[in-house]
């Protein structure tokens, strides 16, 4: 006993080096091992259909995810044939949702209705002219690049509590300190995280009602037929409205009637191509 | 431990004057900040009085510009030109239809939050080292800094995740927009100029003066969008007659103004 003590004070350098090594090949072999087996298509998944990978369906909506609200919509607007797969992690952009279809992997909603156009010979956007093109790729912008970030800083930062409270989050309570910590490095970083609660609310509420003054008496967004503005505003509208936490004033404005033709708006989508909405979100 | 004394409006600055705190002169525009142009343009549209102040001292929300006023201090640039809208009741909109203020709202978002990050990769990330030796003449390790941080930014809003040649192609479309919404007119909104021209030049004139030769779409404005290009010229003649006072022509000579 005596002889391992002094072996051990006397190699404790040699020790410490020894058990570091050992943990990091450990650690990276175990990396190796799980890392994900690269999928082919018609063995691991059936051709011609869009892979949807996305978070796990949501309670109070299809998801809790605005990028996959939007995508998700323009396949059902579209008719085109896929399927969800719940495994979100290691899409090829870090990001979700992501696709796989006959052998792509792809990230980013934008780029995959691109290529979704190209392949389907589809496109939601022929009845526009160059100038409403115009007009609404900067509403998209605007609802994709602020209104997006306005919640997410809402929900993972000023109202973390209540996400979790309100029986909105989608997973354990445990992680957070970690969640909010994360979505304040981010929304820090993109700018709207320096502003402080109140100017974050306002701006939401100022947003959404300068929305309800674009769409008017309008169907849609660029008038009668739907375009692919519409199921982005769809997808962060949705968000707002029934997957942040009822204290947002931004939320309690889409509910308070003020903005009834937005809310009709975002029924009439809801109503047209959800209308497995209730079986989706049912309580688990 | 240093000690900031608090500013005191009428003593330290004068009173009902704007004290608008930017980023030193730029090499071939009023700043390399579109941001900075932005509100610089406003305040000379809105016909505000103003002094300068210019240093690399980030304000309030820890960015650039930012402003004192009568006591107050704002930073983020469109906060302080609601602010400043509303203290000294101006309204350069009072043209437009609600409908037209939520569209200029729309464009306003597009350039500040998305043209703004694909100019800023280019610039600082994928061009960094011809950036270098055109348009900055800060030493190579703090552009390698701020090419750090760049990247590190834009990956967390979302578009530091796509490739060269995908930023590339954004940015063309955010350019081709513009020039689609301004057709033939003057400016966006017709005749006379609104406050969304403020924003659309900070952006677009970042692009036309002050991104390397290399950028794809420096020549694209050029090219193929020439409408958009002669927008700019308008803005720079109509609201910068001392534009040549304004900059330091290629690090040339000081900028007196």
């Amino acid at each position: 006993m005596e002889n391992i003590k002094l072996f051990c004070t006397t190699n404790w350098i040699n020790i410490t080096a020894g058990l570091a090594i050992s943990v990091t090949t450990i650690i990276i072999l175990r990396k190796i091992r799980n890392r994900p087996k690269k999928r082919v298509c018609g063995i691991d998944y059936p051709a011609d259909t869009v892979i949807l990978h996305q978070f796990e369906r949501g309670k109070t909506a299809p998801s809790v995810g605005h990028f996959v609200m939007k995508l998700e919509t323009f396949l059902r607007v579209n008719k085109i044939t896929y399927q969800s797969d719940f495994n979100f992690r290691n899409g090829p952009k870090g990001k979700v949702p992501w696709i796989e279809y006959n052998g792509t992997t792809m990230g980013d909603s934008h780029m995959i209705i691109e290529m979704l156009n190209k392949e389907f010979k589809i496109d939601m956007d022929s009845h526009l002219s160059e100038y409403e093109k115009a007009v609404a790729w900067a509403i998209q912008k605007w609802i994709e690049e602020y209104m997006y970030w306005l919640n997410v800083h809402t929900r993972w930062v000023i109202l973390t509590s209540e996400m979790f409270e309100e029986g909105l989050a989608n997973f354990s309570s445990a992680l957070k300190p970690l969640i909010r910590r994360k979505a304040l490095d981010m929304t820090f970083k993109v700018g709207i995280g320096r502003h402080s609660n109140s100017e974050v609310h306002d701006l939401m509420v100022n947003d959404l009602r300068k929305f309800s003054q674009l769409l008017g008496n309008k169907n849609y967004i660029m008038g009668d037929k739907m375009a692919v503005v519409d199921c982005a505003a769809f997808g962060i509208l949705s968000q707002i409205r029934w997957c942040t936490p009822s204290k947002c004033p931004g939320t309690k404005l889409l509910h308070s009637g003020e903005l009834s033709n937005v809310v009709s708006y975002m029924d009439r989508i809801k109503n047209t191509y959800w209308p497995d909405w209730e079986s989706l979100t049912a309580d688990k | 431990m240093a000690f900031f004394k608090k500013k005191e409006c009428g003593k330290d600055y004068p009173k009902d004057t704007v004290i608008l705190h930017q980023f030193p002169r730029g090499p071939y525009a009023p700043s390399m900040s579109g941001f900075c142009i932005k509100l610089e343009t406003f305040l000379r549209m809105a016909n505000i009085p103003y002094q300068n102040v210019h240093a690399y001292k980030t304000g309030p929300k820890g960015k650039s510009p930012w402003i004192e006023y009568n006591g107050d201090v704002m930073a983020d640039s469109q906060l302080i030109m609601s602010f400043l809208s509303d203290k000294l009741e101006i309204d350069l909109d009072k043209t437009l239809s609600k409908e037209q203020r939520a569209t200029a709202r729309a464009f306003q978002k597009m350039v500040d939050e998305y043209t703004y990050w694909s100019v800023l990769l280019e610039r600082w990330v994928y061009h960094r080292g011809e950036s270098c030796k055109t348009i900055t003449k800060l030493p190579s390790l703090v552009v390698w800094e701020i090419g750090r941080r760049t990247k590190n930014m834009a990956y967390a809003h979302g578009i530091g995740r796509h490739t060269q040649q995908e930023v590339d192609l954004n940015l063309e479309a955010d350019l081709t927009a513009l020039s689609d919404f301004l057709g033939d007119k003057k400016f966006m909104f017709g005749d006379e100029p609104t406050e969304v021209d403020c924003a659309i030049f900070g952006q677009v004139s970042q692009v036309k003066y002050h991104v390397p030769d290399a950028v794809k779409a420096k020549q694209f404005l050029k090219d193929c969008v020439p409408n958009l290009d002669a927008y700019c010229e308008r803005m720079k003649e109509r609201f910068w007659p001392d534009w040549d006072e304004c900059v330091t022509n290629g690090f040339t000579k000081e900028a007196t103004k």
